[in-house]
């Protein structure tokens, strides 16, 4: 699904020169995986999280996206791929204020070429896949941080992606909030979605099937291989309650 | 792209931010108003004018004036031209006290030849015009206009057969002037006085000369090259000298025509300068406020890129919203101008023409200002890096 393969990105930085923020990075997403991507902040998880989702561009290497080289897509080619291919979640939701819940999921169908059928009743079905079929009509404002992160999933979910990146989605949420969106992913997962969730807290990574670690621009499998190994029990928990729905089939389409 | 979401978005965000959109719209709408409103009173302006002008300046008439003509001059125009059809004399004898039963009123007062009826194009309403007889015996008979027979009998008053005093003269009223109404000048043809020709020369004022004549040709095509024909009858008739100035005047009806459409032109061009003016300092801030609305938007935008709007998609959709505003302000715009026009015509009774063009033009010029006050916040837009706007 992913292949990164020596993915090098630095920033000029005025007056303190250049700034190597990844260095050489390689790894592989698959399709159903529940990736993590974790890093203290400056390790480069954002700017790997940008090139990930097409937002920006690496200095080198190769970047194959669901079967396709993007590394050498042009902007409009870069722009039709996020839109198609990759669901967004981030920390700060970015519901557009003063808009309905519905209208902000149907937000990536303006930018969608494909587009057959009724738009309306494809954002309300998206929002009743993450639970909000009351809210329908309420606006941003009206709605709870648990409940606007949820309106952000469901616009992700709309163009059917093939990933899902989610930036810190319980950054901004109370613990029970938190929980249930990473209930949602898992959800999600299960039904066959591939999810990368980036973060910088260990705890919520180990949710994941799989963890990577960056640090430093460089990912760091050592690393990781030591902190999975000390949480067994939660990782293979998340393993197992990932894996048993998706074997039963998938229940949302 | 998706038109119909984008455009339903952008009515939904002009309606969200109802003060801004209120200070975007104001001066497109003045702009436009002032645009439409000047151009329904100007048309109106110019068929009033064009109606009066043409009323004295009918097409293939020719003015003579000189304070040294004289009937002579007239006939050897006459009998050297076999073009000119009609011809006649007016005397113009400046104002006079008309009184009538002590009241009395300042006008005034012009000699008329019998052909003046047809060739000065104005008749009467009521009683008769002047006739041979009148200009042999020199009658001391009088056409008044209505506002003048108004003012002196009543509205109800027949002013026919009654008598009144030009000066000190007696004169009897036999037939009242079609209405005229203003002339360019400002002056009410209505208040006017039309006595015998040779009555007002000779009776009143013991002069040879009359001041000022009217021609008509035959060919209208043909009217300026019969007023060079008449200048060369007059040199001769006046005695003029080769290279010397003349002591006359001659007026084409195609020369006053094209001082009249120059008028109107000068008149336009004013009204136009105005209204762009206006239109400029509106797009102008329509600018700024969309510098700042961008500037405002900056997560949105990082977020539709991120959901896959290309450059050219955000670049679209500042823009559209920046002319739809313009577009609806434009049509408030024409609406606020016919009102305006409407208004000024309740006072000064200037008849309003709407044209499809000058709309048309409110409109286009609304675009314009959009499209010119839009495109560089829509570019900055557009250029935002979507990282750096999702920060």
């Amino acid at each position: 699904m992913i292949r990164l393969s020596n993915i090098s990105k630095s920033y000029q930085r005025p007056g303190e020169g250049e700034l190597q923020v990844l260095k050489e990075v390689s790894f592989e997403v698959e399709q159903g995986e529940f990736v993590a991507i974790v890093g203290s902040s400056g390790s480069g998880k954002s700017t790997l999280m940008n090139i990930l989702g097409l937002l920006d561009t690496p200095d080198s290497g190769e970047y194959e996206l669901a079967g396709a080289n993007v590394s050498s897509l042009s902007a409009r080619e870069l722009a039709r791929t996020r839109n198609s291919t990759i669901g967004f979640v981030f920390q700060q939701f970015h519901l557009l204020p003063r808009t309905t819940a519905t209208e902000n999921v149907e937000l990536p169908l303006v930018y969608s070429n494909s587009i057959n059928g009724d738009t309306r009743k494809k954002a309300i079905d998206a929002l009743c896949r993450v639970g909000l079929e009351d809210r329908l009509t309420h606006y941003s404002g009206e709605l709870s941080g648990g409940q606007q992160q949820r309106v952000a999933i469901a616009r992700a979910l709309i163009n059917d992606p093939d990933i899902i990146l989610a930036d810190e989605p319980t950054g901004n949420l109370d613990q029970v909030a938190g929980r249930q969106i990473m209930d949602l992913f898992h959800e999600l997962n299960s039904a066959g979605s591939t999810i990368i969730l980036i973060t910088h807290d260990p705890e919520l990574a180990s949710q994941a099937s799989r963890l990577v670690y960056i640090d430093d621009g460089r990912i760091s499998p050592a690393k990781a291989a030591t902190r999975a190994a000390s949480r067994p029990a939660r990782i293979n928990m998340a393993v197992t309650g990932a894996m048993q729905p998706l074997q039963q089939g998938i229940p949302h389409e | 792209m998706n038109r119909k979401l984008l455009l339903k978005s952008s009515l939904r965000i002009m309606f969200r931010n109802k003060l801004r959109t209120l200070f975007m719209s104001i001066g497109v709408m003045i702009g436009v108003g002032t645009l439409i409103a000047g151009q329904s009173l100007g048309s109106g302006a110019e068929k009033q004018l064009n109606q009066s002008v043409n009323k004295i300046f009918s097409p293939g008439s020719i003015m003579l004036v000189s304070r040294t003509l004289t009937y002579g001059d007239v006939e050897a125009i006459e009998q050297q031209m076999e073009q000119v059809v009609a011809s006649a004399a007016r005397f113009g004898g400046g104002e006079s006290d008309i009184s009538y039963q002590g009241v009395t009123r300042k006008t005034a007062v012009f000699g008329h030849t019998v052909e003046g009826e047809v060739v000065w194009n104005r008749g009467v309403i009521e009683g008769r015009y002047f006739t041979n007889n009148d200009m042999s015996k020199t009658a001391r008979v009088a056409l008044i206009g209505h506002r003048l027979s108004e003012l002196l009998f009543g509205t109800d008053g027949d002013p026919i057969d009654e008598e009144i005093l030009i000066g000190s003269v007696p004169f009897r009223i036999i037939g009242v002037l079609e209405p005229a109404g203003i002339d360019p000048h400002g002056e009410d043809r209505d208040e006017d006085i039309y006595i015998p020709i040779t009555t007002a020369m000779r009776r009143l004022n013991n002069t040879e000369y009359i001041g000022i004549a009217k021609l008509l040709v035959s060919d209208i095509e043909q009217v300026d090259e019969d007023a060079d024909q008449v200048s060369e009858i007059l040199r001769e008739q006046h005695n003029i000298a080769p290279g010397e100035d003349e002591d006359f005047a001659i007026y084409s009806s195609t020369f006053v025509g094209l001082m009249v459409d120059k008028t109107n032109r000068v008149l336009n061009v004013y009204m136009v300068a105005a209204a762009a003016v206006v239109l400029l300092v509106a797009a102008i801030v329509i600018a700024s406020i969309m510098l700042v609305v961008v500037r405002e938007r900056v997560a949105e935008i990082g977020l539709r890129k991120a959901l896959g709007a290309t450059e050219q998609n955000i670049g679209f959709q500042f823009l559209i919203e920046v002319v739809v505003v313009t577009l609806v302000s434009g049509l408030l715009g024409i609406g606020l101008g016919l009102g305006a026009a409407n208004l000024v015509s309740i006072f000064t009774g200037l008849p309003v023409i709407v044209s499809t063009d000058s709309v048309a033009m409110g409109l286009a010029a609304a675009v314009v200002v959009g499209i010119a006050s839009g495109i560089l916040p829509a570019r900055k837009a557009a250029r935002l890096d979507p990282v750096v706007a999702l920060r």
